[in-house]
Order: structure tokens, then C-alpha cells, then sequence
């Protein structure tokens, strides 16, 4: 039974994951933050033109959550390609604090707590891909328990990693934390 | 049919509020530690912090009062500050706004100085642990000898300037 709805909880993992990384970034457009984002404020080039490039990588997100569910073989590569990149571009981001990822639902504060996190999500894409599945909610349940190991997953070798780094000596001299102001 | 619709409707209703839930969760936990950020109100800031303070200020000197707002690179509320940054310069009634970024890189530097607001822009770990900077965005209103006058976790700087008289 495990194995007949696993890729449907893949997919419906994915597809929600993605839409809630679509929402965050349409919030950053609108709170007109999108040139200070971490990333985005790296280049000049990328900072004047940062709503833009936001706005089109939430269109992105958006639109593979959507085709994961409805053409998942697309869905699964077009996913793999935003992963890519969002791994990518996450490589300089200052340890210690979250990545703001997927609505600060499944945040990493560590890079290697990322990259664990986008390893298990490019494992389900995989599985999204072998299988093919036709979207069902049996799945469902199975989705919510997928996302929760990933979640314990990442947040454990986050702690580890921090621990370990500089990140962690600053936690233990009580450094700032963010607000996380909404 | 239209029963499973509006089960599976009402299921997907539960799950989005369910993940605010979370979400909200995930944001009220840093928002606990705010109370104690920054320096105490009355107290003066260290002679050496003022020092550094008044260096990156154009005149090298302090108003009454002059405005620090407290940012690191990564934290929502203090990207939210430093893009409201030119709207609130209007509204700021004669304060000067300083910007004391935590160990900003290079592009943030950059970013800084195309914002036209003065920052400090060498090692601020000690101006931190002076101002007991614990939360961030921290703005904190203090006068030309460096008392604390106020101090808000907020990403509006204009809401810590004195009202207009």
C-alpha cells in the first residue's frame, strides 16, 4: 500500500511545497523588500531589477506546482531545474539565520541543513518521475508524514551544522535573532 | 460527488490554516525575545560606541535625536526597514537615520551606499554588544550625548522619530 501511494504523497509534497515558495516570494513583491533579499542584493544588476526577477521566479514556482500535479514527468524536471538554482544561488547566504524558503514553513539555517532538505526533495522528484502517477488525494495523509521527516530531517542536521559552525558560537553568546516581523 | 468535493474542500481550507498556524508559530518564537532587545531607555551608549556612531554620521556629529536602526542581511523585518528607508526619510522630523548593519558584506555595502542614508561601515560586533542588540530590525532613538531615548523592534523607523511639534 506504502509503495502504491508514495509517489502521489511525492507528488502532493512537491506541489504544495512549491506553491507556498510562490507565495513567499509574491510576499517579498509586495512588502517591496525584493532588493534586499540575500541573494538578490548581491549584484547591481540584480538589485534594480529585483521585483522583476522575483516576480518571474514566483510565476516559476507557481507554475511547477501545478505541473507536477498535471504533466508530472514536466512537472518533476521543471522542478529540478528551480532546485538547481535556488541551491545554487543559496551557496554564499550567511549562516544562522532561516532561508525564508517555502513561507518559513520548511526553513534551513545552515547550508548544509539545505542542502539535505533539496537532496530529499530531489529524491522525491525522482520518484515523481520513475512512477508517473496520476494525481490522487490517497496520497495525502502519506504527503503530510513525508513532509514532517523532511522538516525533522533538515532541522536536525541544521542544529548539527550550526552547533558545529561559527553560527553556533554566536547562538551561545546570545547574538541577535530576527524578529521574523510579518 | 458534490460531498466529496466539498470534503476535500473543506480538507484543503483545514490544511492552509493549519500551515498559517505553523507559520505564525515560526514567527512568534524570535518575536518572544523583543522585549529585552537594546539598550537600556535613560542609560548612555558607551563613550568608544558613540565615538563610531558620530564617525560614519556626515559632520561627525550626533542630533537630537539621531535615529540607529539595527539590521542584519537576512532577516525579513530589517529588508522591510531598508526598503521603506525613502519613504520614512520624510517623515523623520529633523532626525538623522544611521544604519548599523551586522558584518555586511561587500554587495551590502554597495546596496548601502546607493541608499544615500549613512552607515557604519567597519566591524560593528562591539557596537552590538554595547547597544545589547538581541533582535532585529532594532531602531533606537537616541540624543546628541547619546542617551536612549526610545527603542522599537520595528521595520519603521519613522514610528521611533519624536512627532512633529
Amino acid at each position: 500500500m506504502w509503495a502504491k501511494t508514495l509517489p502521489s504523497a511525492a507528488q502532493l509534497a512537491l506541489s504544495l511545497l512549491f506553491l507556498l515558495s510562490s507565495l513567499e516570494k509574491a510576499r517579498t513583491v509586495r512588502s517591496r523588500s525584493a532588493a534586499w533579499h540575500p541573494v538578490l542584493v548581491r549584484t547591481r544588476w540584480t538589485r534594480h531589477r529585483a521585483p522583476l526577477l522575483m516576480g518571474v521566479f514566483a510565476a516559476l514556482d507557481c507554475a511547477c506546482a501545478f505541473l507536477v500535479v498535471l504533466v508530472p514527468r514536466i512537472g518533476g524536471l521543471w522542478a529540478t531545474g528551480l532546485l538547481l538554482i535556488y541551491t545554487w544561488v543559496s551557496r554564499g547566504r550567511p549562516a544562522g539565520e532561516g532561508c525564508r524558503c517555502f513561507f518559513r514553513i520548511m526553513d534551513t539555517r545552515s547550508f548544509p541543513g539545505l542542502l539535505t532538505r533539496n537532496g530529499a526533495l530531489f529524491l522525491m522528484i525522482i520518484v515523481i518521475l520513475l512512477s508517473n502517477p496520476i494525481p490522487s488525494w490517497t496520497g495525502a495523509p502519506l504527503a503530510v508524514a513525508l513532509l514532517a521527516l523532511l522538516w525533522t530531517i533538515a532541522t536536525g542536521v541544521d542544529a548539527l551544522s550550526t552547533a558545529a559552525g561559527g553560527a553556533g558560537r554566536a547562538i551561545l553568546r546570545n547574538e541577535p535573532q530576527s524578529s521574523g516581523s510579518p | 460527488m458534490v460531498n466529496e468535493m466539498l470534503q476535500w474542500l473543506l480538507l484543503l481550507i483545514i490544511c492552509f490554516v493549519g500551515l498559517g498556524i505553523l507559520r505564525q508559530v515560526s514567527l512568534l518564537i524570535p518575536s518572544a525575545r523583543q522585549v529585552s532587545s537594546g539598550p537600556e531607555v535613560g542609560r548612555r551608549l558607551p563613550r568608544r560606541s558613540l565615538e563610531q556612531l558620530k564617525n560614519a554620521l556626515p559632520g561627525k556629529q550626533l542630533s537630537e535625536p539621531t535615529l540607529v536602526a539595527f539590521v542584519t542581511e537576512n532577516c525579513v523585518g530589517c529588508q522591510e526597514l531598508l526598503a521603506d528607508v525613502p519613504r520614512a526619510l520624510g517623515e523623520l522630523n529633523g532626525s538623522k537615520l544611521l544604519i548599523v548593519p551586522r558584518s555586511p558584506t561587500g554587495p551590502v555595502r554597495q546596496a548601502l551606499a546607493e541608499l544615500g542614508v549613512p552607515f557604519v561601515a567597519d566591524s560593528t560586533d562591539g557596537l552590538w554588544k554595547a547597544a545589547q542588540v538581541t533582535t532585529t530590525p532594532l531602531v533606537v532613538a537616541i540624543d546628541a550625548e547619546g542617551r536612549v531615548l526610545r527603542k522599537e523592534v520595528t521595520h519603521r523607523v519613522d514610528l521611533v522619530a519624536p512627532a512633529k511639534t
